[in-house]
């Protein structure tokens, strides 16, 4: 293509990149339904990053992977948080971070060039899959975890779980020539029972208890 | 001045003159659109214009000659910027003359021409205007220059037609166009900045400033403020859109980077105005902390740039 003679990157590394920034977008936003969108958006950047893989690698099976990409990533996943995120978002105020936003902020720009510094001189050998995708995908990966740990909904943290294992599945997509079969409906099907499950106890403690602060749960303790 | 060059002049100064208030009566358009509303015309602010540049202009009898020559230096700087930045070619016609700093430098120089202009008079409104856009001013242009450093460090160059022509694809960059983004809300004076609708006295930055303006002066600064607005953009899309650029000054090379440059700061444009509908204007003692954002941004994105360089 001649018209992208001038970038050094290829559109595996744009997409990457966007990954991080619905990431980054994502990680600290206190709404739950932006916050959803994000990973709905994820969802769909993965999909293209796994239709790029499968023409690279061409054959069936990376069709296959596309396939699951989008019905557990795209529809499954933001369909099982979808009412969840609705019933907090109506009844409940914006939700707490651990940390007071403007240095979580900064703390996630720092985790990003981090994982970019540390991780972007390694690239998968025998693969010329661009020199963004890794370095990406650990950033995405540190940014679910630190969204982890700042965000104080159950809902968001099961959002923050979503956002490292996207992380992890770009980093098996681009640094493998497709993964086994089993191994991706294992990958797929496990995210959606846990998402299902916790989703379902988070909208529960939502009912039962009004607010879904987890750091109530600790006066439970004996 | 080659041939080049000023094919380039006669193709780039029109072009820009013509689709800066086009492009602003687009971003209205795209305003109305999500507010449910029928918009004007994409032509009015040409209409707007066209009006007060046949209109008899009233001064006030305290003005001095700084308030009659300020609109046109005020238009002049803002379109000799334009003049520097590419935009249908990865070349520009002034772009062997000056490089980014340049434009930084023009465009604070139209910010002071209005400055002074809007003190002449003494109106107090021209005053708080004018404090606030300062202050802004004092914290967007460290901003500006980190995000263009940002692109320009791992170059080693700030020729702007340099910078134009490669753009590799990495998180420096990634960081760049968030800072840059945000320095072009607040220089064109969008929500959540300032509210270039309305000049109520709670929300005036810029429309402060050019209260006591009318008829034709009034005219050329509303042009310069679209000329100001498509340089921002023009910028943003050459840093960081280089797709289909004219690399050299062939007809057929030339029409397809007009097609992509209008097609990108129509982007970019609609981009300003999805943030304009989606926000609330800050309060005036909030904006700091978005324009400090932009420049914790802009310093990330030469740090990402200055040891990405390194491997």
């Amino acid at each position: 293509m001649p018209m992208m003679a001038n970038f050094s990157g290829g559109p595996l590394d744009m997409v990457a990149l966007a990954l991080v920034v619905t990431a980054l977008a994502g990680a600290l936003e206190r709404r739950p339904m932006i916050a959803l969108g994000m990973l709905t958006l994820q969802g769909v950047l993965l999909t293209v990053a796994a239709l790029l893989i499968a023409l690279d690698e061409g054959g069936a099976h990376g069709y296959l992977a596309v396939a699951i990409t989008l019905g557990v990533k795209v529809v499954a996943i933001p369909r099982v948080l979808r009412s969840a995120a609705h019933e907090v978002a109506a009844t409940g105020p914006a939700q707490r971070l651990a940390v007071a936003q403007r240095p979580a902020q900064a703390l996630a720009l720092v985790v990003v060039l981090t994982a970019f510094y540390v991780v972007g001189p390694l690239a998968p050998a025998g693969l010329n899959r661009g020199t963004q995708a890794l370095p990406a995908s650990v950033a995405v990966m540190l940014l679910g975890l630190l969204a982890m740990l700042v965000q104080g909904s159950a809902l968001a943290q099961v959002m923050a779980l979503v956002t490292m294992e996207n992380g992890l599945y770009l980093a098996a997509l681009t640094a493998t020539h497709g993964f086994p079969l089993a191994v991706e409906l294992a990958v797929g099907v496990d995210a959606l029972v846990a998402v299902v499950v916790m989703g379902l106890v988070s909208r529960q403690i939502h009912r039962t208890f009004g607010p879904i602060d987890t750091d109530r749960l600790r006066s439970q303790r004996g | 001045m080659t041939p080049g060059d000023l094919l380039l002049f006669a193709l780039q100064l029109p072009l820009v003159v013509l689709l800066a208030p086009a492009l602003n009566g687009a971003i209205k358009a795209w305003k109305a659109f999500w507010q449910n509303r029928q918009g004007p015309g994409l032509l009015q602010p040409w209409w707007d214009i066209a009006k007060y540049l046949a209109r008899e202009s009233v001064v006030s009898e305290h003005a001095s000659w700084v308030y009659r020559w300020a609109p046109a230096v005020y238009l002049g700087a803002l379109l000799t910027a334009a003049c520097l930045a590419p935009t249908l070619a990865i070349f520009s016609p002034l772009g062997r003359y000056g490089d980014a700093i340049a434009v930084v430098g023009l465009l604070a120089l139209a910010r002071f021409a209005l400055a002074l202009a809007a003190l002449d008079t003494a109106s107090n409104f021209g005053g708080m205007g004018t404090s606030r856009e300062l202050m802004f001013a004092a914290l967007v242009e460290p901003a500006l220059l980190l995000g263009v450093f940002a692109v320009a460090a791992p170059l080693g160059t700030t020729n702007l037609e340099a910078l134009a022509a490669g753009t590799p694809v990495d998180m420096a960059h990634v960081l760049a166009f968030g800072c840059l983004f945000i320095v072009a809300i607040a220089e064109t004076g969008r929500i959540p900045v300032d509210n270039p609708d309305t000049h109520l006295e709670l929300t005036m930055a810029h429309e402060g400033m050019i209260l006591e303006y009318s008829g034709r002066p009034l005219g050329l600064l509303l042009l310069g403020g679209h000329v100001k607005q498509l340089v921002m953009l023009s910028l943003l899309a050459a840093f960081f859109l280089p797709w289909g650029s004219a690399r050299d000054l062939t007809a057929p090379a030339l029409a397809l980077g007009l097609v992509a440059y209008v097609l990108k700061v129509t982007v970019l444009a609609a981009a300003l105005g999805l943030t304009e509908s989606l926000n609330a204007k800050l309060r005036v003692f909030k904006v700091p902390e978005l324009l400090g954002t932009a420049s914790v941004l802009g310093f990330l994105a030469v740090v990402a740039g200055v040891t990405g360089g390194a491997h």
